[in-house]
């Protein structure tokens, strides 16, 4: 009997073992499984991280681009013109006015939106195409707002802005960050890109404008025609015309390269060089302000155009002085040279002659001949 | 645990000990508490020295008056001085002189914007070796005056181009003038 129990018993042992072992059995090969699917977990999270990390390197890479292209950006418009005009960011008060949403403006940007706007309604109507706006608004501009002359003393009235479009739409006087910044402001309101542009030693700025059909136009109030008269000798400029009279790094900014709406493209008239060379000579007797665009026939020489262009400029420099005639020249959509000549009048000035006893003058006159002015004797000489 | 009759006379001593240490210290904070007093009067008596030695030096406005008045090719001029409400905003814009080392100085500049560019900006610092030291801060100056002008008003560069800057003991000037030269012997009179 004993030994029968210990043999169920040990059978019954031995069953618990079997069982156990099986049961070992499996939970090892279950274990072993979920070993394999944690590796594999760990394969995927790993393979998962390594994509994180590319797309971080890529997010890393965007945001580089990103901050560079602001950070030239900054560089390019955002900066101080002789070590006190500040340029500063206009977009709220034009993103303001697109939107129509004036909640976050300061109080003074309310005010500028309110004179800009009141200029807006006054030179533009909406059926104007953006050309004609900008050409309008350019216009304004010049004939409304002078030069602030006391720019240039040696110590400046702080209580006098000229820089900002505030400034200039309250008091109608401008330095040349005054004039660019109000310029880009109406621009991006009728809602033209624009920046602010500044030569390379920071004393100067002006604006470059991107137009309907995509291309970029260098627009410099401050320098164009004669104080508050225009002559459109900087409006809807390419490089090359202003790089005659104005410096910029160029990797800076894009190139101004349009001629649709290119000021002499559009405002050219047909020319030989003989009709030209006439036309200037009656430009210069209007003794005023003004200038005119010559298309010159096709198949003119670079060269010749370039020693007529500088021969031109050094027979006016002498007839009626240095800063009072300056020539431009620029290329149409089909290569024919366009040359541009203007004349600022108002900086001439009669020479003054020393008032002498009759009889000495009539000594000197009959030795040398009477005084007569450079222009006077061009005129008598080649004007006819 | 209950102290032994040792250990309570020894606590007893290290407290005395230590308040005594304290007393000594305080002594020490009034000593140099009157030190400081002392100071103040030395200060005191520093800056009635230094007004003294003010008083011997001429006015910066008297050697630009004195300059001013040497030729009759000027055109109107504005003068602000030391002693005016807005000297330091207007020192600052001129110059990258540190303001914390000016005694003294006066600037007469034009004020007829068809002839802007002349001025004479006399200062005075606390030392000639000071003065020799900035004088080179006014000649960069000159360079941002021609910069500006080179842009806007190229005419007057000639006049520019004849500007001088130079140093006599504390005093330095900066002149811009077609007459330069004569305005800086004038300033040499002036502070012989």
């Amino acid at each position: 009997m004993k030994k029968i129990v210990l043999g169920i018993a040990l059978g019954v042992v031995a069953v618990a073992l079997m069982v156990c072992a099986g049961v070992g059995i499996a939970m090892a090969k279950s274990t072993m499984k979920k070993l394999d699917s944690m590796q594999d977990l760990c394969q995927s999270m790993e393979n998962g991280v390594g994509d994180l990390q590319d797309k971080n390197k890529e997010l890393i890479a965007y945001v580089d681009e990103v901050k560079a292209e602001a950070e030239k950006g900054d560089e390019a418009e955002f900066v101080t013109i002789a070590g006190q005009y500040e340029i500063r960011d206009t977009s709220a008060i034009s993103d303001a006015y697109k939107s129509g949403n004036t909640d976050g403006l300061t109080a003074n940007e309310k005010e500028t939106l309110k004179l800009a706007e009141k200029v807006l309604n006054e030179v533009t109507k909406p059926e104007m195409s953006n050309y004609e706006k900008e050409l309008a608004i350019f216009t304004w501009i010049k004939k409304n707002v002078k030069h602030d002359e006391g720019a240039l003393l040696a110590v400046v009235d702080p209580n006098v802005n000229t820089y900002t479009p505030y400034g200039v739409l309250m008091g109608k006087q401008a330095v040349c960050v005054g004039y660019a910044t109000t310029f880009k402001l109406f621009m991006n309101m009728i809602g033209l890109d624009c920046m602010v542009m500044h030569n390379t030693d920071l004393y100067h700025s002006w604006d470059l404008v991107k137009l309907d059909d995509g291309e970029w136009y260098l627009c410099d109030l401050y320098m164009d025609g004669c104080g508050t008269t225009p002559t459109y000798n900087n409006f809807n400029c390419n490089s090359t015309q202003f790089l005659s009279g104005h410096d910029w790094d160029q990797d800076l900014y894009p190139v101004a390269n349009g001629i649709k709406y290119n000021y002499a493209n559009m405002n050219a008239k047909e020319s030989t060089i003989e009709q030209m060379l006439a036309k200037i000579k009656a430009q210069m007797k209007v003794k005023k302000t003004n200038a005119a665009y010559y298309r010159l026939p096709a198949g003119t020489d670079a060269k010749y155009i370039s020693q007529l262009a500088s021969g031109i400029q050094e027979r006016m420099n002498g007839r009626i002085g240095e800063g009072n005639f300056e020539t431009n020249l620029t290329v149409d959509e089909n290569g024919r040279y366009i040359l541009g000549a203007l004349f600022n009048y108002y900086e001439y000035e009669e020479p003054s002659e020393t008032q002498l006893d009759a009889d000495l003058e009539k000594l000197l006159n009959d030795t040398f001949g009477e005084v007569k002015s450079d222009y006077d004797h061009y005129e008598e000489d080649y004007c006819g | 645990m209950r102290l032994n009759e040792y250990t309570k006379k020894a606590l007893v001593l290290i407290t005395a000990a230590s308040m005594c240490i304290g007393s000594f210290t305080a002594c020490g904070s009034d000593k140099g508490s009157s030190d400081k007093k002392d100071n103040k009067s030395s200060e005191s008596s520093d800056s009635n020295k230094s007004a003294e030695d003010d008083k011997s030096y001429k006015p910066a406005k008297e050697i630009v008056e004195a300059m001013a008045s040497s030729v009759n090719t000027l055109p109107e001029l504005k003068y602000v001085e030391y002693a005016d409400e807005s000297a330091q905003d207007t020192f600052e814009s001129l110059c990258d002189i540190d303001y914390s080392l000016v005694k003294d100085f006066c600037i007469a500049y034009s004020i007829d914007t068809e002839s802007p560019a002349e001025e004479i900006l006399v200062i005075r610092l606390s030392s000639e070796e000071e003065a020799k030291e900035n004088v080179s801060m006014l000649d960069e100056r000159i360079d941002r005056r021609k910069k500006m002008f080179m842009n806007y008003k190229p005419e007057f560069i000639p006049i520019i181009n004849k500007a001088k800057t130079d140093y006599d003991g504390s005093y330095l000037y900066l002149i811009i003038s077609a007459d330069s030269e004569v305005i800086s012997r004038a300033f040499d009179n002036s502070v012989e």
